[in-house]
């Protein structure tokens, strides 16, 4: 009798186990079609900002679908796949791969183009020699040589941002601030919105934004409005934002809370223009990919995805002056608040 | 979660006291050994992540008097990647792929009686309080995304205890949780009101908003149960040693498909007092 049930118990368990397999929902198939179609399908069920960027999705499948079979080697399925990313010139868009370099949607970022006009060293030659640096330089600032003026740098939005206070105290005796967003790569604006409350006397109205929450095109959250709000000591002095084309995602939000500011003015070249949160996704054979869920409105009603929000004084450094270590966006932004 | 854990530890002394130049009611045992999760969780991708833990332990306290009562701790952590890493460049730095990492924390509370003794046989039945706390880490290259699930609730326990003969004895266990707090991330990772929650960037702020964003629940939007079978051996009258099988099971469709398998088996160390 006792051999009985020890008998049921184990074939229990082993029924148990391999049951448990067949009651997952079937993942994608590890072939060139089955994760061509993953990666459209998803795209198609999860990608928020397709009108902004103005992308025909049905029509991008109709002209890579054919180019992908059973025989497409993993080289092949590459071209394609990044081919077909590229058309939304997404900066939140990457495709990682092995051994090959992160395949950015947005042109800009793949090509590096004027990736150069950009150059921490030549900052760092402009401020007086007790600058501070965060770690791995998630912050650099500082006062500038021979000028009442504060300089400061974040490399992204995080908790570099809990710096500010102090920075701010330390030099609110100067004319006046330079908060240099360029090349910000962005992280988690809430960092920004939640320490500059001593840049604002009132709550300001910044953007509101909505996430997709279905596989419709227009199945979406609510909006949630976010704001500014006055925390601490008023700093009222001019405020100069230097701004890029690599200021991109909560580096832009950023941008949206300064722009709120009556004492700020944007210096610069215009933003990437990707505003709405990323999320990453994996594909069967390992590779990884990120696409965006959300729609980003500006408090004025416009959204700037895939345009980047301009600034009020275009500069733009040349490469020639990058050599000679001259920034002359920062210069411009020196001698205005000197 | 403190005040909970305080409440275990109060209950533990007071038991240690009262224990004192009586029969050995007390046990507490101290359980590791391996487990293996396989977890498909929609909101995070289509694929089935599976791992075997790097980490797989766990504390119980049972007492048996007029009442009985038993409560566990357990923690594990699991990296499931779904092909090898990976190197890759990012302009011009080589980088390498990371898995996902899981780190699941359960914490289990029942108070019953035994309704049913027979020569070698008795049968508990108890409420059950549980909690059953994920924190996720899944990561997709150059990015990651954070997820959380949780569920607090009130159901269930039934307890089968077997003696084999004097030294030995099976035990089966089955928990239902029937009544849920029910929290977890979003339908596509994050949303406004996942970013609101994370505003206060403080690590406790965040887990009690994210679980204020949580529902009640039934079995009809949350099927979950623990299912463990052991075997105990006795050294003498106060050490004995042992293992046990427990099989963590969970189904949900809010706000997308998560099915999750958990498999462990432990190795027991008890000790009665």
């Amino acid at each position: 009798m006792e051999i009985f049930r020890k008998i049921f118990i184990v074939a229990g368990m082993v029924i148990l186990l391999t049951a448990c397999e067949k009651m997952f929902i079937g993942p994608p198939k590890n072939n060139p079609e089955a994760i061509f179609e993953n990666l459209w399908k998803t795209f198609d069920e999860e990608y928020a900002p397709f009108d902004e960027r103005a992308v025909d999705w049905t029509a991008a499948y109709n002209n890579f679908r054919p180019l992908v079979n059973a025989n497409t080697t993993e080289d092949e399925l590459y071209d394609v796949l990044s081919q077909m990313l590229a058309i939304f010139d997404d900066g939140h868009i990457n495709l990682t791969t092995p051994n090959r370099q992160i395949f950015y949607s947005n042109k800009i970022k793949n090509e590096l183009i004027d990736n150069d006009l950009f150059n921490k060293e030549v900052i760092k030659t402009y401020l007086e020699s007790d600058f501070k640096v965060g770690d791995e330089e998630s912050y650099i600032y500082g006062k500038i040589k021979d000028a009442q003026v504060a300089y400061i740098y974040f490399d992204y939005v995080g908790d570099n941002f809990f710096v500010l206070n102090d920075f701010l105290n330390q030099y609110n005796q100067l004319n006046g601030l330079i908060v240099d967003l360029r090349h910000n790569q962005g992280g988690d604006f809430t960092y920004c919105f939640s320490e500059m409350g001593r840049l604002t006397n009132q709550s300001r109205y910044v953007f509101k934004s909505k996430t997709k929450n279905g596989k419709g095109r227009n199945d979406f959250t609510g909006w949630t409005e976010w704001y500014i709000h006055p925390k601490g000591e008023y700093y009222n002095k001019p405020i100069l934002i230097l701004t890029d084309r690599y200021t991109i995602s909560a580096g832009e939000r950023a941008v949206m809370a300064f722009m709120t500011l009556p004492n700020v003015t944007i210096v610069g070249d215009t933003t990437n223009g990707s505003q709405g949160t990323m999320i990453g996704r994996e594909l069967a054979n390992g590779w990884y990919y990120s696409l965006v869920t959300q729609k980003v409105e500006l408090f004025d009603g416009h959204s700037y995805e895939g345009k980047g929000l301009a600034p009020d004084i275009y500069k733009k450094n040349l490469p020639s002056e990058m050599e000679l270590g001259i920034d002359k966006t920062l210069q411009f932004a020196i001698d205005e608040l000197k | 979660m403190k005040y909970k854990l305080a409440i275990i530890l109060i209950q533990l002394v007071s038991a240690l006291f009262h224990a004192q130049g009586q029969d050995l009611k007390n046990n507490i045992s101290f359980n590791t050994g391996v487990g293996y999760i396989m977890r498909q969780d929609l909101i995070f991708s289509p694929f089935i992540h599976k791992d075997f833990a790097s980490i797989n332990v766990g504390l119980r306290y049972e007492r048996k008097s007029k009442y009985y009562q038993a409560a566990d701790i357990r923690y594990s952590s699991f990296n499931p990647i779904l092909k090898d890493s990976y190197e890759y460049r990012d302009n011009g730095k080589n980088n390498t792929t990371t898995p996902h990492h899981f780190t699941i924390i359960d914490i289990d509370y029942s108070f019953g009686k035994e309704i049913g003794k027979r020569d070698k046989s008795s049968t508990i039945v108890s409420g059950l309080f549980s909690m059953d706390i994920q924190s996720l880490n899944y990561s997709y290259g150059r990015s990651s995304s954070f997820g959380y699930h949780s569920v607090i609730g009130l159901g269930g326990m039934i307890r089968q205890e077997y003696n084999i003969n004097d030294r030995s004895k099976i035990t089966g266990q089955f928990a239902l949780p029937l009544f849920n707090w029910f929290s977890r991330s979003p339908y596509l990772v994050n949303d406004d009101e996942f970013i609101e929650n994370t505003f206060s960037h403080s690590g406790i702020k965040t887990f009690l908003a994210f679980l204020g964003d949580g529902q009640l629940v039934t079995l009809n939007k949350l099927q979950t149960f623990d299912l463990s079978l052991s075997y105990c051996f006795t050294l003498n009258k106060r050490w004995n040693v042992g293992t046990t099988y427990l099989f963590e099971f969970i189904h949900t469709n809010e706000p997308q498909t998560l099915i999750s398998f958990k498999n462990s088996l432990f190795i027991s160390t008890n000790y009665k007092f």
